[in-house]
């Protein structure tokens, strides 16, 4: 059995570089249909000539076919070098290993925020349907679904920063004047705690807490449906009326019956969840000035820096490949009907 | 001798958005000691919402109104919830007619099983006791390979055996009634047999009472003493199976069994069902709901109650006009 789990997870791991092969042709050729010329932007300066521009052209290896460019540019990934940033001249992916944990850190924050808020709500209201609680539900994933989250994230700045103060400033993870603490983990919190700082753990938590309600926000709607859908499915289901019909007490039933029956719908979703929080809130990143992996790469989709971009847009599929993964055999280990695909 | 479960006066009505559903109409059973009983009718006639009423699992949008429901002379209705989980599965068990989906998909058969005794264990009873008498009981009804099928998941295993271990929780604690609903149509024919066959044998030899559930009236009449003809939320017609099945005096009995192909020369003599059942929203059903189907209906079937003739004593029909 357990032999057969691993065979199927080489096996996905392999059918994934089809995938990941498709994202770094779409990307490629993306990039470079954006307008603007990067050996411009880098050259930039009055003074520069045309015969320097095209040398830098040349050195950039921009002046050769964009069908060369790109057997070049598979070759460097092959070695794992995804070419230098040209605004921080550091190679990008020693850029990328300084910012993810940031991104992590805040993405897991985030998603557990919103884990605790939608999980027990949506059993809430599914056990009480079409009570207060549940009409609140209604409101809350309307809201929720329809605010983009750094509208959200503007207006908790205005309410609790501008208005009423009793928020840190939106800048970055920690303020101006604290000292970080020896990088171990790169996650604030967790470094903080582990030279027993609690000062600049809670500061760090509590710098956290904006962006991540702004990055929760999109999170609580669907998990919070999946969550009442999947209880209410499982509380009409057949098992249910049996366990009832058998005296089994009603505790039990709620926990070992129709809780883990419920969370199989909610487990596919927190994995969409989790790998959108990490790919694609680069928004409230740039937002909250959050030096993590998304702002870092809007930075270069502006100054034309195609390394950069090229490589955050490939992690973030390998983030969405590995954590489907996860979820399948997640999924698998709970239910026995769940058979993993190959 | 007082009845195993007695029955008077059951009306059910189901509150929806779309209107108030007439279930149950004036519904009367009883079932006697170590008596099998069918009930019998279309589907969509009230018999599993009669076998829910019992149990108390119709939902919190059924209205229940009965002059008695009785299990061996005590009234079940002045039990308050707490009190009555000692007669679900305890006293009254069920079983389902989709055994597959009655089991827990993510708990192994076994630990259900256990869960069941368990929550009706007088005393603290330890996981292994519970197990080892799960394992009796999976044995006596003659499960092969018990041990292993402890540890299946029920999509691990067939329809017939998921109804077998339903059985088996259903005797696991002694009950003195069994309400079986439906328990084989999911099932194919030969599975049919068997899983009647053991059902049947346990109950008989055990002496427990059996409320039988379905629309097979094969089945009904090859495994049960008594037969209740039910149509549309009421009853029609109650007696020996006998007497019912093979020479019934209810207008509906008598379609019921002209729409069966068993014992029939050619498909000629099969006559399918007339009509349908009528819509339990409307406000104006006639007092006998089988009138607008009848062929020998007459006005008084409409507006005055329907009164109850007794062919023999053990038997009762509820119509106007009977045949003889």
């Amino acid at each position: 059995m357990k032999h057969r789990t691993l065979r199927l997870i080489a096996w996905r791991l392999l059918m994934a570089l089809p995938i990941l092969f498709g994202v770094i042709v779409v990307t490629f050729v993306l990039i470079r249909a954006l307008p603007g010329d990067p050996a411009i932007v880098y050259a930039s300066g009055p003074n520069m000539s045309q015969e320097d521009i095209d040398a830098i052209r040349r050195a950039m290896g921009l002046d050769k076919s964009v069908f060369e460019q790109f057997l070049i540019y598979l070759n460097n990934i092959a070695h794992l070098n995804f070419g230098n940033s040209l605004v921080t001249g550091q190679p990008v992916l020693k850029d990328f290993g300084e910012r993810l944990p940031a991104t992590l850190e805040l993405a897991v924050f985030a998603f557990a925020l919103s884990l605790v808020v939608a999980l027990p709500v949506g059993v809430l209201s599914a056990l009480y349907r079409d009570s207060w609680i549940d009409q609140l539900v209604r409101v809350i994933t309307s809201v929720s679904a329809a605010m983009p989250g750094f509208f959200f994230g503007l207006i908790l700045i205005f309410i609790f920063y501008f208005l009423m103060g009793i928020a840190p400033e939106p800048i970055g993870r920690l303020s101006g004047w604290s000292i970080a603490p020896p990088t171990v983990t790169g996650f604030m919190t967790i470094d903080a705690a582990l030279i027993g700082d609690w000062e600049i753990f809670w500061e760090a938590l509590g710098k956290m807490l904006m962006p991540a309600a702004s990055m929760a926000i999109f999170a609580v709607a669907p998990l919070m449906r999946m969550m009442r859908g999947g209880m209410i499915d499982a509380l009409d289901s057949d098992y249910i009326k049996a366990a009832r019909a058998y005296g089994i007490p009603r505790r039990k039933i709620l926990l070992q019956y129709a809780l883990p029956n419920a969370m199989l719908p909610v487990l596919a979703t927190m994995g969409m969840v989790l790998s959108t929080m990490l790919g694609a809130n680069i928004m409230i990143e740039k937002l909250f000035a959050w030096p993590g992996i998304g702002s870092y790469s809007v930075n270069a989709l502006t100054g034309v820096d195609y390394a950069p971009v090229q490589a955050f847009v490939l992690i973030v599929a390998v983030l969405f490949v590995l954590m489907t993964l996860a979820i399948d055999i997640l999924s698998a280990a709970i239910d026995p009907r769940y058979k993993l695909k190959g | 001798m007082t009845a195993m479960l007695e029955i008077d006066n059951l009306t059910l009505e189901f509150e929806t958005p779309a209107g108030r559903v007439h279930a149950l109409d004036n519904v009367g059973l009883s079932v006697d000691r170590g008596e099998c009983v069918a009930l019998v009718g279309e589907s969509g006639s009230g018999k599993s919402i009669t076998g829910m009423a019992i149990m108390r699992l119709n939902g919190p949008n059924a209205r229940i109104r009965a002059s008695r429901i009785a299990l061996d002379g005590t009234d079940l209705q002045g039990l308050t919830d707490k009190a009555f989980q000692t007669i679900r599965g305890r006293r009254v068990a069920m079983i389902f007619q989709n055994a597959k989906s009655a089991l827990n998909p993510l708990r192994k058969v076994g630990d259900t099983l256990t869960d069941i005794l368990r929550a009706h264990a007088p005393e603290r009873l330890s996981r292994r006791d519970a197990r080892a008498r799960v394992l009796d009981m999976l044995e006596m009804i003659g499960i092969r390979e018990a041990e292993d099928r402890m540890y299946a998941y029920p999509a691990e295993l067939s329809g017939g055996m998921c109804q077998r271990i339903m059985i088996a929780a259903a005797l696991l604690c002694e009950p003195e009634l069994i309400i079986a609903d439906e328990p084989t149509s999911a099932l194919d024919v030969t599975t049919q047999v068997k899983v009647m066959d053991l059902l049947m044998s346990a109950c008989r030899e055990r002496g427990v009472a059996v409320l039988f559930i379905t629309h097979d009236l094969a089945l009904a009449s090859a495994y049960c003493d008594r037969a209740v003809v039910m149509h549309a939320g009421q009853m029609l017609e109650d007696g020996p199976a006998e007497e019912v099945f093979v020479h019934p005096r209810h207008p509906y009995s008598r379609m019921l069994l002209d729409s069966m192909p068993y014992g029939k020369e050619s498909a000629a003599d099969l006559k399918p069902m007339g009509g349908n059942l009528p819509d339990l929203r409307r406000d104006d059903l006639p007092a006998c709901r089988f009138a607008e189907r009848c062929s020998r209906v007459q006005d008084c079937c409409r507006t005055q109650s329907i009164p109850e003739a007794r062919p023999s004593e053990a038997h009762a029909v509820r119509c106007f006009f009977p045949h003889d």
